[in-house]
C-alpha cells in the first residue's frame, strides 16, 4: 500500500463501499433534521382543531370548517405568533452557538433588559438625550439602537472573558452576570421605567403600517430571518463554526488539534452578547419603553427553544434551524393555549370558557420541553440500533 | 509458610475468558494460602486485570471455578465479591476526598440505627483497622484530601480489612509511592500476612516482587506459563517466562537511511515526569520509547506537543529551524509535527464529530476559500484517505463514534497524513485494536519513514508498552523508567529481555534493601 501524503499527491479517488440503502438510516437521519418541525406542525395543527368552538354543523359543508380552523391559522395570527417569538428567536441564534460549544448564557434575559434599557434612555424624553431625536429623528435612534446593541456585545465578550480567563464553569460565571447585568438595568433605568418619545424604531415589531405594508410581516421578524440565515452558514460553512462544534464536542480534541479554544469561546460568548442586545433592542421596540426588569425569565425560554431545537447541553450538537423551530413551539404553545376553547365538561375545572390560564400554560410548556428531549434521547438510540 | 495439607485460601482453576475473538484468559490457575502474599507477575495484556475482575466479580468467566477456604465462590458482581470477603485496591483509589478518614474507611457500612450515625461506634472501629495497619496515629476526623497517596492507600486497605476481606488483591500499590513509603507499605503488607490474609501482589518491579512476596506466578498471553518460589528465583529467570520466545511476524521493515535531525528534545522536565530527558530524532528513522504505563513516557510526549507545560529544557523543530520552551499544539502542526494521542476516546477524536470533521480538523484550510469550508470537498478529501487507509465505514459523514476501535485509529493517524507533517508522535498507536488494523498501521509508518508514502521520508516517534511491536518496527529504541529516559540504542542491540529489565528500572531498585 502506497500511502498519500502532499496536498499535491492526493491518492486516486477510489469511491467507499456502497453500503445497501438502509430506510431505518435514512429515517432516523431525516428525522433528526426535520423531527422539530414535525413537532411544531403537530402542535399547531392541535390548535386549529381545539381554538374554534366546534358545532356539529360545521362538519355539513367545507366552508365553515375551513372558516373554524381559520380561527387559529389567520394571517394575523400567524403574523402575532412570529412577532411574540421573535425576541427568543434571535436570542436562540446565540445561545445555538453557545451550547454547540459546551457552555451556556444564564445572563442572556438580564443582558436583553439592559441593553433595552440603555436603548431607551438614549431616546429618553425627560433628558437631554431627547433632544438629539426631535434634532435627528432618523439617525438618533439608530445611534441608540446601535450603542444598546453594543452594551450587549460588550456584556458578552465580559462572560467570554470571565469563562475563559477564570476557569469558572460557564453556569457559575453567567449566574453571576445575571444578577450583574440585571442591577445595572435597574441603575440605568433609575429602578424605574424609562419613557420615550415615539420614534421608528416602534415600528420594527409591529405589524407593518401602509408604508412598509409589502413586508407583509414586521421588519424585526426579516431581520431575524436574515440574521439566521447569516448564521447557519457560519456554523455550516466556515472554520470558525467548524472550531465551535470541536470546542463543544471533545475540548481535548479541540486543544489536539491546535484550534485556539480561548478565542473561540471568547467569540461564541461576544455573539450570544450581540443577539441578546438585538433580543433587547426588540424588547424595547414591543414594549416601547425601557423596562429594567423586562425579560425577567427570558433566558430561560432561549434556553429551551434551543434545547427543543434539537441541541445537547453536553456540547457538540445543535442547529440553528432547530432553535428557531423551538423559538416557535413555545410561542404556538403560549399562543394556542390563551385562545383554546374549553369543552362544556372541562371548564368547571379549568375555571375558564376560554383559553387555558398562565399556570397551565407554563406547566404545558415544560412537559413539551422534558418529551421534547426524551424524544431526541429515543431518536438517539434508535440510529444507534 | 502453610502446611501443605491446609485449605488455600483462594484457589482459581482453570480460568477461561473471552471477549468476542480475543482469547484473554485461557485456563489460567491460582492458588494463595492463607498468609501468604502472592505475586502476580506479566507484560501489559498478559492478562492480569481481566483475571483480577474475574475474581472481583467485575467479569463472569467462561468456564473454571474459584474458590476461598474450600468453599465455592462465583461472584456475579463486585458487590457480591467484597461481601465474600474479596478486595481490591487498584492505583486510581477511590477515596472520597471531602469525607473524613473514619468514614472513608466505613463508607456503605456505617453503624447507625435509622440512618443516624453511632460516631463513637464508628471511631472505634476505623481506630481498630487502621491500628491493625500500624496506623493508628492517623487522626479519623480529618478530611482524606490532603493526605499524602501514600496514606490514602492505607486508608483504602484499612476499608478493606473493616469490611472483613480475606483475599486482597494490590495493584501496582508502589508504583505512585517514594522509597520510604514503600518500606512503610512493606510494613502494613507484613501485618497482613500475619492476619492470614490471601495476599494478590501485582507488580512490574520484580525486585520488589522478590523482597515481599512469597510466591509468584507468571502470566503471559492470558496463560499461567510458570510460578515457584519468589525470594529464590533471579529476575532474569522472571523476566524469561514473562517474555517467552513466540515472536510475531507481522513487522515489515524496508531499507530506511536516516538523515538530518528534525526533533531534538533538550532536557525536557515536566511538572513531575518525565525528568531531564533528552533525545533526537531524524527524518527517515522510527524511533521508539519503551517502558511501563505510568513511566511518564506519555507526559514526555504532551510536553514536547506543548499539551502541558515544560518545567525545563528546550524542544527544537530543526524542520522550520523554531525552538520552544513553552509550545503549543497550534504552533507544533504549524512547524510540521503532529501528534496522535493515546486516549483515543477523550483526546483523540472528537467522537459526536463526523469522520470526515475528525480527519481534517487540524488542518481546515484546504477545504474552501479562506474562512470557509465546502463540506463536498470536505468529504471528498476525507473519503480519499480513508479508502487509502481501507477504512471501513458506510461514508465519512457518519459520526466517527460509530466506527470500531482499529478503523477510529485509522482515521486519528490520517490526520498527521492530511496535514503531511514531517514528524509523527504516535502515543501506543496500536493499543486496543485489532490485529489486521495493527498490521496495516505497521506498514503505514514503514511507508512513511522509508519515503515510500510520497514526498520525503517522514521521522517517526512511538512510544508503546508492547516491546515486541517496538523490536518490530523501530530503528533506535530507549527506555523510560520512573521518568527517566535511558539513550536510545540501535534496535539490534535491544532483546525483549534487556528491554523488560531497563523499564522495570532493575539497576534503580538494587540498592532498596533496606526496604525487607
Amino acid at each position: 500500500m502506497t500511502a498519500p501524503t502532499a496536498e499535491s499527491q492526493k491518492p486516486a479517488a477510489a469511491p467507499l463501499a456502497e453500503e445497501a440503502f438502509s430506510f431505518r438510516a435514512f429515517f432516523w437521519r431525516w428525522l433528526d433534521i426535520i423531527g422539530p418541525a414535525l413537532a411544531l406542525l403537530a402542535i399547531f395543527i392541535f390548535f386549529m382543531f381545539t381554538v374554534p368552538e366546534w358545532q356539529a354543523s360545521d362538519f355539513h359543508n367545507a366552508r365553515d370548517f375551513c372558516a373554524q380552523l381559520d380561527r387559529f391559522a389567520n394571517f394575523d395570527n400567524i403574523s402575532n405568533i412570529l412577532r411574540q417569538s421573535s425576541m427568543t428567536a434571535v436570542a436562540s441564534l446565540g445561545m445555538t452557538f453557545i451550547i454547540i460549544a459546551g457552555g451556556i448564557d444564564l445572563s442572556a434575559g438580564s443582558l436583553a433588559a439592559l441593553s433595552g434599557v440603555i436603548v431607551a434612555v438614549m431616546l429618553d424624553k425627560t433628558a437631554g438625550s431627547g433632544t438629539y431625536l426631535a434634532a435627528h429623528p432618523v439617525a438618533w435612534p439608530v445611534v441608540a439602537a446601535a450603542v444598546g446593541v453594543l452594551v450587549g456585545v460588550l456584556s458578552g465578550l465580559l462572560n467570554g472573558l470571565l469563562v475563559t480567563g477564570l476557569e469558572i464553569v460557564p453556569f457559575i460565571i453567567t449566574l453571576g452576570t445575571m444578577m450583574i447585568l440585571r442591577g445595572l438595568a435597574k441603575g440605568f433605568g433609575n429602578e424605574t421605567e424609562v419613557h420615550t418619545d415615539t420614534n421608528w424604531l416602534y415600528a420594527l415589531l409591529a405589524p407593518p403600517d401602509a408604508s412598509i405594508h409589502w413586508m407583509l410581516f414586521s421588519p424585526a421578524i426579516w431581520i431575524t430571518v436574515l440574521l439566521a440565515i447569516m448564521m447557519a452558514i457560519i456554523l455550516n460553512y466556515t472554520r470558525f463554526g467548524r472550531h465551535v462544534i470541536a470546542v463543544g464536542s471533545s475540548e481535548h480534541t479541540a486543544r489536539l488539534c491546535g484550534i485556539p479554544v480561548t478565542r473561540t469561546k471568547l467569540l461564541v460568548y461576544t455573539l450570544g452578547g450581540l443577539f441578546s442586545g438585538i433580543a433587547g433592542l426588540f424588547f424595547y421596540s414591543r414594549i416601547r419603553l425601557g423596562s429594567p426588569t423586562a425579560a425577567d425569565g427570558f433566558e430561560l425560554d432561549v434556553i429551551a427553544a434551543v434545547v427543543i431545537g434539537g441541541a445537547s447541553l453536553n456540547g457538540g450538537k445543535g442547529s440553528i434551524f432547530g432553535s428557531l423551530v423551538g423559538a416557535l413551539i413555545l410561542t404556538v404553545i403560549a399562543n394556542g393555549c390563551s385562545q383554546i376553547h374549553i369543552p362544556q365538561f372541562a371548564q368547571h375545572f379549568v375555571g375558564s370558557e376560554t383559553g387555558l390560564r398562565t399556570y397551565i400554560q407554563q406547566i404545558v410548556t415544560g412537559v413539551i420541553i422534558i418529551l421534547a428531549v426524551l424524544v431526541d434521547r429515543l431518536r438517539q438510540r434508535g440510529q444507534a440500533s | 509458610m502453610a502446611v501443605k495439607e491446609a485449605t488455600p485460601r483462594l484457589e482459581m482453576r482453570g480460568i477461561r475468558k473471552r471477549f468476542g475473538a480475543t482469547v484473554a484468559l485461557d485456563g489460567v490457575s491460582l492458588t494463595v494460602m492463607p498468609g501468604e502474599v502472592h505475586a502476580l507477575v506479566g507484560q501489559n495484556g498478559a492478562g492480569k486485570s481481566t483475571l483480577m475482575k474475574t475474581l472481583s466479580g467485575a467479569h463472569a468467566a467462561d468456564s473454571g471455578e474459584m474458590r476461598i477456604d474450600g468453599e465455592v465462590y462465583a461472584p456475579r458482581n463486585p458487590l457480591e465479591g467484597r461481601r465474600r470477603g474479596v478486595a481490591m485496591i487498584y492505583q486510581e483509589l477511590s477515596l472520597a476526598p471531602h469525607l473524613s478518614v473514619l468514614e472513608n474507611v466505613l463508607l456503605g457500612m456505617e453503624p447507625g440505627t435509622l440512618g443516624f450515625l453511632h460516631w463513637g461506634e464508628m471511631k472505634k472501629r476505623a481506630r481498630e483497622a487502621l491500628g491493625a495497619l500500624g496506623h493508628g496515629h492517623l487522626n479519623p476526623t480529618r478530611p482524606v484530601a490532603g493526605l499524602s497517596p501514600a496514606t490514602q492507600q492505607i486508608i483504602e486497605i484499612a476499608r478493606a480489612l473493616a469490611i472483613g476481606c480475606r483475599v486482597l488483591v494490590l495493584d501496582e500499590p508502589t508504583s505512585s509511592l517514594t522509597r520510604t513509603d514503600v518500606a512503610a507499605m512493606f510494613d502494613v503488607i507484613q501485618r497482613l500476612k500475619a492476619q492470614g490474609k490471601a495476599i494478590v501482589y501485582i507488580s512490574h518491579f520484580l525486585e520488589e516482587v522478590r523482597t515481599i512476596a512469597d510466591r509468584f506466578t507468571v502470566l503471559r498471553d492470558g496463560k499461567t506459563v510458570g510460578s515457584g518460589d519468589a525470594p529464590s528465583t533471579p529476575p532474569e529467570k522472571m523476566v524469561e517466562l514473562m517474555v517467552g520466545r513466540s515472536v510475531e511476524q507481522l513487522y515489515p521493515r524496508s531499507a530506511r537511511a536516516a538523515g538530518e535531525a528534525v526533533l531534538e528534545i533538550q532536557n525536557v522536565t515536566g511538572a513531575v515526569k518525565p525528568v531531564d530527558a533528552s533525545i533526537t530524532l531524524h527524518r527517515g528513522e522510527v524511533l521508539g520509547i519503551a517502558g511501563l504505563i505510568g513511566a511518564g513516557r506519555t507526559e514526555l510526549l504532551r510536553a514536547i506537543f506543548g499539551l502541558d507545560p515544560i518545567r525545563a529544557g528546550r524542544v527544537k523543530v530543526a524542520t522550520n529551524r523554531q525552538s520552544f520552551h513553552r509550545s503549543s499544539p497550534a504552533a507544533m502542526w504549524k512547524a510540521s509535527v503532529g501528534m496522535l494521542s493515546e486516549d483515543r476516546k477523550t483526546e483523540g477524536l472528537a467522537l459526536s464529530m463526523s469522520i470526515a470533521d475528525n480527519l481534517t480538523l487540524s488542518d481546515l484550510k484546504p477545504l474552501g476559500p479562506p474562512g470557509f469550508i465546502i463540506p463536498m470537498r470536505q468529504r471528498s478529501i476525507a473519503r480519499r484517505w480513508a479508502s487509502a487507509l481501507a477504512v471501513k465505514c458506510r461514508d465519512v459523514s457518519q459520526p466517527i463514534g460509530d466506527l470500531s476501535g482499529g478503523n477510529q485509529q485509522k482515521v486519528a493517524i490520517a490526520r498527521l497524513l492530511h496535514h503531511d507533517v514531517d514528524v509523527l508522535l504516535l502515543d501506543e498507536p496500536t493499543r486496543g485494536i485489532d490485529v489486521g488494523s495493527k498490521a496495516a498501521i505497521y506498514q503505514l509508518i514503514d511507508d512513511l519513514a522509508a519515503g515510500r508514502a510520497g514526498g520525503k521520508a517522514k521521522a517517526v516517534l512511538v512510544v508503546s508498552s508492547y516491546f515486541p511491536e517496538l523490536l518490530g518496527i523501530c530503528d533506535r529504541i530507549a527506555v523510560m523508567s520512573r521518568g527517566v529516559l535511558g539513550p536510545a540504542k540501535a534496535v539490534g542491540e535491544w532483546t525483549e529481555h534487556a528491554l523488560v529489565l531497563a523499564a522495570t528500572g532493575q539497576d534503580l531498585m538494587k540498592p532498596s534493601t533496606e526496604v525487607a
